[in-house]
């Protein structure tokens, strides 16, 4: 086979797309597992929850007629739509889901955290189906429920949820430009710049602002940092929160970029996006960024020299050597003491 | 003299183990008051108490005139209470800055939307933290050691560090748990003389545990003998020192005739 150069970079600038989803869901885990040394399993249903939110909140824009009006706007409010929902859904499950075990053994949570994947893939899935019978309840053979509700409703959860595939409208478009002679589609770019801008943000507020030093002392120990007056807990919930946020704009991004969405889609993602933030050492803020740009990479150049069908082997095959020869990860430091 | 903290009938039980036993203690404000006694005698687990991290089974722990147990840590913290550990506990991957910054947050306001806004008041804040912070450096000695990661420091700067991020909540009162475990005695000399310059310049009232005799007969103005959990003895050092019960405890019996605590 001959080597390709525009083929290989055009494959880059994949590489350079998927990277920036698996950097934005791997900041969520290594967040997450910076404050509570936890694996948060649910986080890729997290990721498809924005991704539904974000778009049944863009249909109702379209509805509206916002959208033919103003596409800029509608996009934008989709974007906080689905970064909402991600994070609603993310402080929700911490609340429920993982605060009332922090105190138990470390597999409580974790096996708590499957639990709640299967729950809202399964949720996503039958919403309508569960809409439909509760608005069939029947008390003594009479319905509790208007008969003018019931398909009103189910509308409305089918328009959400359910079985088949949904799909975005078209909203990035193929343009683009030429880089020699590399085709780049501009919502490659859009991507490529959103994402790197929120990182930005994300680790500039870690760094300098009060919540972030807030985040860094609870994940370093939460006695001292409660005794310097943080509330450990709602710092927690912070982190989940914007956690969450992130996995929803790469849900949001997600399904603009490549239409359709499913219940299941978060698996995968996910997997990959903890890959991510073990290759950049877990806990580490940079190193989940550079971990999933390095993720993304390797699997197209991978795909260079093997079939396609191969990239996650190229991904999990990376996650197997870097467990055996560097444990922490890239950027991770040795575990202390206490958190082992 | 009032009293700043005050302990009635405090008791906390580990399964069987009573830890801290019916211990009462008056702390007057503006006092260097010490707790000593031999090895698990609960010194540690009254602190745990009356920060907040034990919740105890009876008794009332009383803060200028508040009672403050089962609040959470971070609230009395608010309440202006700092300690100190006796196995250093910093945020080692933090700078020393920063350490005392985040000892700031009772007091700072900024939230996550200041900070992504990056609003005038948000930045007025962080320039008066950090001023604040420097200050405090200086104030222990450590000027110009801001950026330095608290893990790089070497040991007795590290104590001091945390003396100032627990400085840094204002406290009115500062609970230091075996502050010149692991010193020379010249260091502990030094530290001795840092902490009456606390309470003299700042006014903060402090409450030590503390092993090492010549500092606690040096700085005490009240000193309280715990022994199994129960106060066996209080009083100025001359009084303590002479105390038969406290000689009991601390070496045997039978030893109480012919030595005494003193080591000067």
């Amino acid at each position: 086979m001959e080597f390709d150069f525009t083929r290989f970079a055009e494959q880059l600038i994949n590489g350079l797309t998927v990277g920036s989803f698996y950097a934005l869901i791997a900041l969520g885990y290594t967040m997450v597992y910076g404050v509570l040394t936890m694996i948060n399993f649910a986080h890729g249903e997290i990721f498809m929850m924005g991704a539904y939110i974000g778009l049944f909140s863009l249909n109702r824009m379209v509805d509206a007629g916002l959208y033919e009006r103003s596409p800029i706007t509608a996009i934008i409010l989709t974007f906080l739509a689905g970064m909402a929902g991600a994070a609603l859904t993310g402080v929700t499950i911490e609340r429920l889901a993982y605060r009332p075990l922090r105190r138990a053994a470390r597999l409580a949570p974790l096996i708590s955290a499957i639990g709640i994947s299967i729950f809202l893939q399964e949720f996503v899935r039958i919403l309508p189906a569960m809409g439909e019978q509760v608005m069939g309840l029947r008390i003594a053979g009479n319905p509790i429920f208007p008969p003018g509700w019931q398909e009103a409703v189910i509308g409305v959860l089918e328009d959400f949820g359910g079985v088949q595939v949904k799909t975005y409208p078209g909203i990035f478009t193929t343009d683009g430009f030429y880089l020699g002679e590399v085709y780049v589609t501009y919502s490659r770019v859009i991507i490529l710049v959103i994402s790197m801008l929120t990182m930005v943000g994300l680790w500039l507020l870690v760094k300098f602002s009060r919540l972030g030093k807030a985040m860094r002392a609870v994940s370093e120990d939460k006695d001292v940092a409660a005794l310097m007056g943080i509330n450990v807990n709602r710092v927690i919930s912070q982190t989940f929160l914007i956690g969450s946020a992130l996995a929803g704009l790469a849900g949001v991004m997600q399904g603009m970029f490549y239409l359709q969405i499913r219940n299941t889609m978060g698996f995968v993602p996910g997997i990959k996006a903890f890959t991510a933030a073990v290759l950049g050492g877990i806990g580490n803020i940079p190193g989940a960024m550079l971990g999933g740009y390095t993720l993304g990479l390797a699997e197209v150049i991978g795909i260079q020299f093997l079939p396609a069908i191969y990239k996650d082997v190229v991904a999990f095959g990376l996650l197997v050597l870097i467990l055996i020869f560097k444990p922490t990860g890239i950027l991770g430091e040795a575990l202390t003491e206490k958190k082992m | 003299m009032s009293s700043i903290l005050e302990s009635r009938s405090l008791t906390k039980k580990f399964g069987g183990l009573l830890a801290v036993n019916d211990f009462s203690l008056e702390v007057p404000e503006g006092s260097i008051s010490c707790i000593i006694g031999p090895n698990g005698a609960g010194k540690t687990t009254f602190f745990n108490c009356v920060v907040g991290f034990y919740l105890p089974e009876e008794g009332e722990i009383i803060f200028n005139g508040k009672p403050i147990q089962g609040m959470p840590p971070y609230k009395i913290t608010g309440l202006g209470i700092s300690r100190t550990y006796q196995n250093i506990r910093l945020f080692s991957n933090m700078t020393a800055i920063e350490n005392i910054i985040v000892g700031q947050h009772a007091h700072t306001k900024a939230t996550m939307i200041d900070a992504v806004l990056h609003t005038p008041k948000n930045r007025k804040e962080e320039k008066e933290s950090v001023t604040e912070a420097q200050r405090l450096l200086e104030f222990v000695g450590l000027s110009g050691e801001g950026d330095i990661l608290a893990r790089n420091l070497p040991y007795g700067a590290q104590r001091r560090l945390e003396i100032a991020r627990a400085l840094a909540n204002k406290p009115k009162l500062l609970l230091l748990d075996e502050p010149t475990a692991g010193m020379n005695p010249y260091e502990s000399a030094e530290l001795t003389s840092f902490i009456k310059r606390l309470r003299d310049e700042l006014g903060t009232t402090i409450l030590l545990i503390e092993h090492d005799m010549r500092v606690v007969m040096k700085i005490s103005e009240q000193i309280t003998v715990l022994d199994y959990g129960s106060k066996i003895a209080e009083g100025n050092a001359k009084e303590i020192q002479s105390n038969p019960k406290v000689i009991e405890a601390y070496l045997g019996r039978g030893a109480a005739s012919g030595l005494s605590l003193s080591r000067d």
